[in-house]
C-alpha cells in the first residue's frame, strides 16, 4: 500500500534538496532556499520506509535472519552508492565527506540493531544522539573541520572516523536520531498493525512540546543576552540541539496531518497531476538525488576544466540565484518527464537495482 | 396469582410467573421455603404478576420460568400419562420450548405429573403434592438452566481455545497485544469453574434418607437429564480451558518480567556504548591534534 502522505512529503524533501543543491552549487548561495528540511525529512522518511518494508517482509513470514541480512546489504549498497557518488560526481578529493547517502547506509546498519532493541532502550538511544552530539561537537572542535563553511578533512584513519562519526557533513551523531524517530513511530502515525492509536497522541503531543520549547529558545536567546549566551543556537551543520529538537517534531506534525488529512479521512483530494508526480518523485527519489548532481555538477566541472585546466574553479559563482533557480525548476520538469518514460518502459533504475542486489 | 385458563384451556389451571436470582427485585413475591437448604442458599424464588415476563430485562444471573399448575384430586388422575389430557399439559409447556434444548422432560410419581421445559414448568397433581414438588421441579429447572449456560459458553470458545492454545506454549511481542483478551478469557474460565462447583453438590448428591416426594422428584429428574453425565464432561471440558489459560498467564508473566530485564540489558548496553563513543571521540580528536 502507497501511503500519499509519504509520497508528498518525499517528493517535498527531494524538490527542497534539488533547488538548495542548484543555487548552492551554481550560485554559491543559500538566500530564499528553503534549506534545512530536506535532509532531515529524507532521513526521518527513510526511518519510516524501513518501518513499512519491515512489516511487510515479517507478514510474508521471512526470517529475521534473512531480514539483517537484507538489511545490511541495504546498508552496504547505500554506503558503496555513497562512496562511487562523493568519487564520480563530486571529485576524489571530496570521497570521505560523509554526505546523505553514506549515512543512510549507516543508518540502516543501526536500524537493524534497533529493530531488535525494546522501546524503552531505542528512546534512550535516541535522546543520548541528541543530546551527546553538542559534547562530541565540543570535543572535536567541530568549527575546525569546517573551513569556510564546507567540511574538509585529511584522509587519515582518526580524522576520517572523526569525520563519520561527528564533524562530516552527516554524520552519525546526531543525524541518526532522525531515522531512529522515524522508525519507532511509524506505527503509531501510520495506524500500523500493533500499535494502538493513543500512541499517535502521545507522539503528537511530544512533537508539539518540542516545537514550543525551541520555539521559545529561539525566541529568549535573540530577545536576551544571557540567552545568546546559554541557549543553543539554530544551526544546521553542525545540526544542534534545537534544531534536532525541532526538526523531528515538526516532520511528525506533518506527516500526521498529512497521513490523517490525505489517507485516513480523504478530506483534501489531492489533484491527480500532483498526486502522480509525488508519487513518481518519491518512488525514484534515489535516482533522483544522483541525477540532479550528475545534471549540475558534471557541466561545471567540465566548463571549469575546459576554460582553467581547474575543475572546481566555478563552483559556487558559475551562476547567479535566478538562473540558479530557474534551472533547478527546468530540471524538476525534464526529470518528471524522463521519469515518466523510465516508468514507462520499465528501464531498471537505481532503486530495482538496490532492490535486486540486497533481497 | 393471574390465572391463564383462558389461554391453556385447562379448566382449574393456574400460571404463575417466577423468577429465580440472586436479588428478587421490588414487585416480587420472595418465596423463603422452596426447594433444598442448598438450593436456597444459592437463590431465592420469586412469584410475579404476569406482566414480568414481557418486559425482556432478565439479566444473565437469573431465570425466569412460568409455571402451570393444574389441581387434579380426581382418583383416576385425569393428567396421568395415561390419560390425553397430559397431552395438553406438555403440549403447553413444548410451544416455547426452543430446539436446541430438546423435548421437555415429563416424569411422573406417586400421582404427580411433572414436565419441565426450558421456559415453561406444568405439575398436575393433589394440591399438596404440588406444593411438595414444585421446589423440586425449580431447582431442576435452576441447574438445568445453568449447565445448559455453561455447556453453551463451553462450546461457544472453542474457536477461542484453539486461536490461544499457541500461546500457552511460547509467548511472543505480539501476543502482548492480546493480554488484555486473555485475561478476560481466563477469568471467564474461572468463574465458569466457580459456577460448576457451586452446582456441584445439588447434581452429585447422595440420595436422600428417607426418601421423600421431592427428593424422589429430584433424583428423577437429574436422571432423566442426565445432569451427573453433563456436569462431569463440563468438569472435562472447563479443566482443557484452565490449563491453557493458567499455562498462557504462566507464559505471559515470564515474558513480561524477562522483557523487563531485558529492557534494563539493552540500556545498560546503549549507557555503555555511549560512555565508549565518548572515550573514542576523545582519543580520536588527540590523535587527530597529534598528526
Amino acid at each position: 500500500m502507497r501511503y500519499r502522505s509519504i509520497d508528498l512529503l518525499r517528493a517535498y524533501a527531494i524538490a527542497v534538496m534539488v533547488m538548495v543543491h542548484f543555487l548552492e552549487n551554481l550560485a554559491g548561495t543559500r538566500d530564499w532556499s528553503p534549506d534545512g528540511f530536506g535532509a532531515p525529512i529524507f532521513a526521518f522518511l527513510t526511518g519510516v520506509s524501513y518501518r513499512l518494508w519491515l512489516v511487510s517482509r515479517q507478514q510474508r513470514c521471512i526470517s529475521d535472519f534473512q531480514i539483517s541480512k537484507e538489511t545490511l546489504r541495504r546498508g552496504l549498497f547505500l554506503g558503496g552508492l555513497g562512496f562511487l557518488f562523493n568519487a564520480f560526481v563530486w571529485l576524489p578529493d571530496d570521497l570521505f565527506t560523509w554526505d546523505v547517502l553514506t549515512f543512510l547506509g549507516a543508518s540502516m546498519w543501526v536500524l537493524n540493531v534497533v529493530r531488535k532493541m525494546p522501546v524503552p532502550a531505542a528512546l534512550l538511544t535516541i535522546a543520548l544522539a541528541i543530546l551527546l552530539s553538542p559534547v562530541l561537537q565540543r570535543i572535536t572542535e567541530y568549527d575546525a573541520w569546517w573551513i569556510n563553511g564546507y567540511f574538509e578533512t585529511e584522509q587519515t584513519l582518526s580524522e576520517l572516523l572523526t569525520g563519520f562519526l561527528v564533524t562530516g557533513y552527516f554524520p552519525v551523531f546526531p543525524w541518526i536520531a532522525l531515522p531512529l524517530i522515524g522508525f519507532l513511530s511509524a506505527p503509531a502515525l501510520l495506524g500500523l498493525p500493533r500499535a494502538p492509536a493513543t500512541h499517535r497522541g502521545r507522539w503528537c503531543r511530544v512533537a508539539l512540546v518540542q516545537v514550543l520549547l525551541v520555539a521559545i529558545v529561539l525566541m529568549l536567546r535573540q530577545l536576551t543576552s544571557w540567552g545568546q549566551l546559554w541557549l543553543p543556537r539554530w544551526s544546521m551543520f553542525p545540526a544542534s540541539l534545537s534544531y534536532m529538537t525541532a526538526a523531528p517534531g515538526i516532520i511528525v506534525l506533518l506527516l500526521t496531518t498529512l497521513h490523517v488529512l490525505l489517507d485516513e479521512r480523504a478530506v483534501i483530494k489531492m489533484p491527480d497531476w500532483l498526486l502522480s508526480r509525488a508519487q513518481r518523485f518519491s518512488r525514484y527519489s534515489l535516482t533522483l538525488y544522483l541525477l540532479h548532481h550528475i545534471a549540475h555538477l558534471w557541466p561545471l566541472w567540465m566548463y571549469g576544466l575546459w576554460k582553467t585546466g581547474e575543475p572546481a574553479v566555478y563552483w559556487g559563482q558559475a551562476l547567479s540565484w535566478w538562473p540558479a533557480f530557474l534551472l533547478s525548476v527546468v530540471f524538476l520538469l525534464l526529470s518528471d518527464r524522463l521519469l515518466q518514460w523510465i516508468e514507462q518502459r520499465r528501464i531498471p533504475t537505481i532503486e530495482n537495482l538496490m532492490r535486486w542486489l540486497c533481497e | 396469582m393471574t390465572t391463564l385458563t383462558d389461554h391453556t384451556q385447562l379448566p382449574d389451571a393456574t400460571v404463575r410467573p417466577i423468577l429465580l436470582a440472586r436479588q428478587i427485585p421490588p414487585g416480587w413475591q420472595q418465596q423463603q421455603q422452596i426447594g433444598s437448604p442448598v438450593f436456597r442458599r444459592h437463590i431465592n424464588v420469586g412469584f410475579g404478576p404476569l406482566q414480568r415476563l414481557s418486559d425482556g430485562n432478565v439479566a444473565t444471573d437469573q431465570h425466569s420460568v412460568l409455571l402451570l399448575s393444574v389441581p387434579d384430586s380426581a382418583t383416576d388422575a385425569r393428567y396421568s400419562l395415561q390419560q390425553p389430557a397430559a397431552a395438553m399439559l406438555t403440549d403447553w409447556v413444548a410451544e416455547t420450548q426452543l430446539e436446541e434444548d430438546g423435548p421437555p422432560q415429563v416424569i411422573q410419581l406417586q400421582g404427580v405429573l411433572m414436565c419441565a421445559g426450558s421456559t415453561r414448568i406444568a405439575v398436575s397433581g393433589s394440591p399438596e403434592r404440588m406444593q411438595a414438588v414444585t421446589g423440586a421441579v425449580l431447582e431442576h429447572f435452576w441447574l438445568q438452566s445453568e449447565i445448559r449456560r455453561l455447556e453453551q459458553q463451553t462450546a461457544d470458545r472453542w474457536q477461542e481455545l484453539e486461536e490461544d492454545t499457541p500461546a500457552a506454549f511460547e509467548f511472543t511481542e505480539p501476543l502482548l497485544e492480546r493480554r488484555q483478551q486473555l485475561q478476560q478469557r481466563f477469568q471467564l474460565v474461572i468463574a465458569a469453574r466457580a459456577t460448576l462447583t457451586r452446582l456441584a453438590p445439588l447434581i452429585d448428591c447422595p440420595a436422600v434418607w428417607p426418601p421423600t416426594l421431592a427428593s424422589q422428584a429430584s433424583e428423577r429428574l437429574r436422571e432423566k437429564s442426565r445432569l451427573p453425565d453433563r456436569l462431569q464432561i463440563l468438569r472435562e471440558q472447563l479443566e482443557v480451558y484452565e490449563q491453557v489459560y493458567e499455562q498462557c498467564g504462566q507464559r505471559l508473566s515470564d515474558f513480561s518480567s524477562s522483557r523487563k530485564s531485558q529492557n534494563l540489558e539493552w540500556i545498560i548496553i546503549v549507557l555503555l556504548a555511549a560512555e565508549l563513543l565518548l572515550l573514542v571521540v576523545d582519543l580520536l580528536s588527540s590523535l587527530s591534534e597529534t598528526t
